[in-house]
């Protein structure tokens, strides 16, 4: 019952969710990398910036992928003003205080979303993407080989920044060893805030592409932010590349997951693969710590 | 030391104009669209003397109680509260038509009905300590609720155990499986619903010639989308139709599209569809995206497709979708226009289901209570006299006003407590008038609309 | 002799720990000056303190007449003062090319950096070859060139060194020791150097100071230092 074809089709699904899926947790790599602060609140700020694209989308008819433009500036400032509000307080502080803090951003937002917009999963109508290409037996849908593209140009651009601009290896080396990139001359504190902010748009850019063909919920943010922890342990912290390959492995488990077992069961097949990369490789993928 | 104290203030400023941008924008928006909960009058309004009033379960072999409570526990606050502030609506509505135009329950020397509410709240748990809370207070000895499965189980153990009466709008098969004496039901159970929308297709295949050979049916994999689909499957099955595959999902599933590749496969005649609420739309979206084509795609169990809400997010890739409903508001029976017209003066909009059904369940415990004191004349509301005289009914259009209200206009309990003639509405996604709207196209159709069946741009394959 | 950089009574130390005691030092521009001691001393504690990156109680650092001691550590860099930490600090990710760019992160070094760069080859000419390499990789004194020159590149008035022959075979260390004597001698650059081969140190300082448990037991020129008994019993036993 399962042709090849159908495998070849779900295989090509697979690596374009996997892009999406390594932008997503892209975020969560450079926030943990260079601040080592565990971001609980994740998915969460995707879910928030998820219902602010059906919100503009919905009332005011304006598509998902146009307001990824006004989004990601937008989100870029909320990522300082809650990194100065709340981040930047705990840092170098326990860090059960340090989990404590994201946890408690992801409750509020989780429970604002709830109370303002109810249980309800909300989707946005958009005509740009709602089209196929078929080649032979295979379909090529749109939305999805967008949202694939969107994601690995962003990535790459984001790789150009990180080794080729002063911000960027800034970024890199605080990764690296954080006492000593200080004494490279670089304002830890600001490079922390322009790292959640830049963080924090790149959820917004993924929030922005998801509800192209996706829905959002309160509760929307837990699924998302599982994910991207087994991202990026994958990953290593390999920086880009490690994401990349990472975020394609999951996405083909997942997609070739639903195919040979059922839709439910999803989820444990990537935790499964998950599970075994580490165990052969316990520094993830391509580890540095 | 100047660039740091600098650096912080200046951020500082970023972020409290950010806050204040955040919470002006989620002010308007809250404004502009009404907020929901807020408005909620408090619960017991519709009672008059609660702490005095008589328990109304005293025997009483001289003069029959003035006044009889009828509890109602529906979630009038959180994720349910449109559905069960409407359930709170019709009731009221019908409790005055029975008060005011019936002459009360006549048999009990005119008894007149008071409607107690309780919110049943987010939880088991809150719907629960509901139907305590009033059964210790006014000994109601009947009691309608709570429209979501989770919470009317929760509920039914208390109504069990102090033997009251309950007559359930919520759906799931299994409420009526436990072996409760005491719990009836009018509304068509869930699979009834998968039932009643494959007979709608196949009816509708009859009439336009349309050869149907292969099914898929697909369905989320909560109970409810479990139960629908069993009764959709087994009456494919029993009308010899080929279920090329039956596909189950987790509600909540993001993408859709490897669901759509096997399913584009099997080359079906028509979809069965039970999704859960938006994934309907990923799957209606998905579905127009692919070129997939079926003769007809129903959707079953009342969710999705053919709600405004699902019609805003899908757009046209639900144009010609349907859906059951367990109320049919144009069903052309007296006083089922009358009600609906009622309805509509008294609160300026249409009743959709969860009113619908509240009418005929209403109306149905209305005529409980008259066979009660008929066949009971000196303790009508004995728990057991109540339940007799709820299995005695045998009711249709000619006989009373509750069948007409009805989809099948036939109410008739089985041993277990449903109706053994359930039957759905269903509702089609069509263009009028250059807007998608929802149009009920079976059993009977609202004036001046037909079902489009099948699917334009279909042709067989074979 | 005018002091570049001096510290004047400072006690400091790491949270509640205590490490140095009222230290007072200071170190002339343009000269090499060596702090030896023995280990634990609070060598590494003055250096970090003279960066801003321990917890100072009391007392002040000056720098060019300036008190920076409530500057955050990068203004200090800005400054002109440069650390080479204990143990190298390289990135290790990071290639040999690019630990020297973020070197020259600061505005001022940016505007100079391939002319820095061009500094740094002079003095090792060996990091030319490795560019592209991953600085984990290099050998112990391969890294330890990179990780002068990348200090180098931040065109500092000041270079703090922080042991830097740890490790190191002493045929390298020979090689090390005049590569910042050359630093000195070409680029003018002040030099405080904490040391463990307190000879060869002392050969090249100026002067020299001697700390033990947090305090300053010690201080003179460099050849003064040399000549003196208990020094040499305590410390040159080689």
């Amino acid at each position: 019952m399962i042709s090849p074809s159908l495998v070849l089709q779900n295989t090509i699904d697979g690596v374009f969710l996997g892009l999406f899926y390594s932008l997503v947790a892209m975020g969560l790599a450079l926030i943990f990398g260079v601040m080592d602060i565990i971001n609980f609140a994740h998915g969460d700020l995707l879910m928030l910036a998820a219902y602010f694209v059906w919100l503009t989308s919905a009332d005011l008819s304006v598509d998902p992928t146009v307001t990824a433009l006004l989004l990601v500036p937008l989100f870029f400032l909320i990522g300082l003003s809650i990194h100065y509000s709340m981040i930047q307080p705990v840092l170098g502080k326990e860090p059960l205080i340090q989990i404590a803090v994201t946890v408690g951003l992801g409750l509020i937002l989780q429970n604002i979303a709830l109370a303002i917009f109810k249980a309800e999963p909300k989707a946005v109508a958009y005509s740009l993407f709602s089209f196929s290409y078929s080649i032979g037996p295979i379909t090529l849908y749109a939305s999805k080989l967008f949202i694939a593209v969107v994601s690995i140009v962003t990535l790459y651009v984001l790789n150009l920044f990180l080794n080729r601009t002063f911000l960027g290896l800034a970024m890199k080396s605080t990764a690296d060893n954080r006492e000593v990139a200080q004494l490279m001359g670089i304002n830890a504190k600001r490079l922390y805030a322009l790292t959640f902010g830049l963080g924090t748009a790149l959820i917004a850019l993924s929030a922005s592409l998801w509800m192209t063909f996706g829905q959002v919920q309160p509760y929307l943010g837990t699924s998302f932010s599982l994910i991207s922890w087994v991202i990026v342990a994958m990953g290593g912290l390999g920086g880009v590349t490690g994401v990349l390959y990472s975020g394609i492995i999951v996405g083909l488990a997942e997609s070739l997951g639903s195919l040979f077992l059922t839709p439910s069961a999803r989820m444990a097949v990537v935790y499964i693969v998950f599970f075994l990369v580490l165990w052969f490789r316990p520094r993830g993928l391509f580890g540095r710590r | 030391m100047g660039n740091k104290e600098k650096a912080v203030s200046t951020s500082a400023v970023i972020a409290i104009v950010v806050v204040v941008i955040l919470v002006a924008v989620a002010g308007i928006y809250l404004a502009t669209r009404g907020g929901a909960p807020s408005t909620t009058t408090s619960p017991t309004t519709t009672a008059t003397t609660p702490k005095t009033a008589s328990p109304t379960t005293q025997t009483n072999t001289t003069a029959y109680p003035s006044q009889i409570y009828i509890g109602l526990v529906e979630p009038l606050t959180g994720s349910y509260a449109v559905f069960g502030q409407e359930a709170q609506q019709a009731a009221q509505l019908i409790v005055d038509i029975i008060n005011n135009q019936l002459g009360g329950i006549k048999s009990m020397g005119g008894a007149k009905l008071v409607l107690v509410t309780e919110d049943a709240g987010g939880t088991p748990e809150s719907a629960r300590l509901a139907a305590q809370k009033l059964i210790s207070t006014y000994h109601v000895p009947i009691m309608l609720g709570a429209y979501v499965s989770r919470f009317t189980s929760a509920m039914a153990a208390v109504t069990e155990q102090n033997k009251v009466i309950l007559m359930t709008d919520a759906l799931v098969d299994s409420l009526t499986q436990q072996g409760w004496q005491y719990i009836f039901r009018v509304a068509p159970k869930s699979s009834a619903h998968g039932k009643a929308a494959v007979d709608f297709v196949l009816d509708m295949a009859k009439k336009t010639n349309t050869t149907i050979k292969t099914a898929v049916v697909l369905n989320e994999d909560s109970i409810f989308g479990t139960t629908v689909a069993n009764g959709a499957v087994l009456e494919l099955v029993s009308n010899g139709i080929e279920i090329s595959s039956h596909i189950t999902y987790p509600y909540d599933i993001s993408d859709v599209t490897p669901i759509i590749n096997q399913i584009k496969q099997l080359n079906a005649d028509i979809l069965i569809s039970i999704p859960y609420f938006n994934d309907g739309v990923l799957l209606a979206k998905a579905i127009q995206a692919s070129g997939l084509k079926f003769a007809f795609i129903a959707g079953a169990g009342a969710c999705g497709y053919t709600d405004p809400d699902s019609i805003k997010a899908a757009g046209n890739a639900v144009l010609y979708y349907t859906n059951t409903y367990s109320y049919n508001p144009a069903r052309p029976t007296e006083w089922n226009q009358k009600v609906v017209t009622m309805f509509e003066q008294r609160y300026g909009k249409l009743p959709t289901e969860g009113a619908g059904i509240i009418f005929y369940s209403l109306m149905t415990v209305y005529e409980a209570l008259e066979k009660a004191g008929k066949m009971f004349p000196s303790d009508p509301l004995n728990p057991d006299h109540l339940r007799a005289a709820f299995l005695s009914l045998d009711l249709n259009d000619t006989n009373s006003i509750a069948a007409q209200l009805y989809p099948s206009g036939h109410i008739k309990f089985g041993p277990d407590g449903d109706n053994l003639y359930p039957q759905t509405a269903i509702l089609q996604v069509q263009l009028v008038g250059g807007n998608l709207t929802p149009v009920v196209v079976w059993p009977e159709a609202q004036p001046g609309f037909s079902a489009i069946f099948p699917r334009p741009g279909w042709a067989p394959t074979k | 002799m005018s002091s570049e950089l001096s510290l004047a009574n400072v006690t400091a130390g790491y949270g509640e720990f205590v490490i140095l005691h009222s230290v007072s030092l200071e170190v002339p521009q343009k000269k090499i000056t060596a702090l030896v001691g023995p280990n634990g001393a609070g060598k590494t504690t003055t250096l970090k303190t003279i960066m801003g990156m321990t917890r100072l109680r009391e007392g002040n650092i000056l720098f060019e007449g300036e008190d920076i001691t409530k500057l955050p550590t990068y203004r200090r860099v800005e400054l002109g003062i440069s650390l080479i930490p204990e143990g190298r600090g390289l990135f290790p990710s990071l290639t040999v090319r690019e630990n020297l760019v973020i070197g020259a992160y600061t505005k001022k070094a940016r505007e100079k950096i391939h002319e820095s760069m061009e500094i740094a080859f002079s003095i090792f000419p060996k990091l030319k070859q490795r560019l592209e390499q991953k600085a984990g990789t290099l050998s112990g004194g391969e890294a330890q060139m990179l990780a002068i020159a990348r200090g180098l590149m931040s065109r500092p008035k000041v270079l703090l060194l922080d042991e830097p022959s740890q490790g190191l075979a002493p045929v390298v260390v020979m090689e090390l020791f005049q590569a910042i004597k050359k630093l000195n001698d070409e680029l003018g650059i002040t030099v405080l150097l904490v040391e463990q081969h307190v000879k060869e140190s002392l050969e090249l300082a100026e002067m020299a100071y001697v700390m033990e448990q947090g305090s300053i037991v010690m201080k003179g020129r460099g050849s003064e230092l040399l000549a003196d008994p208990s020094l040499k019993k305590a410390y040159l036993v080689y």
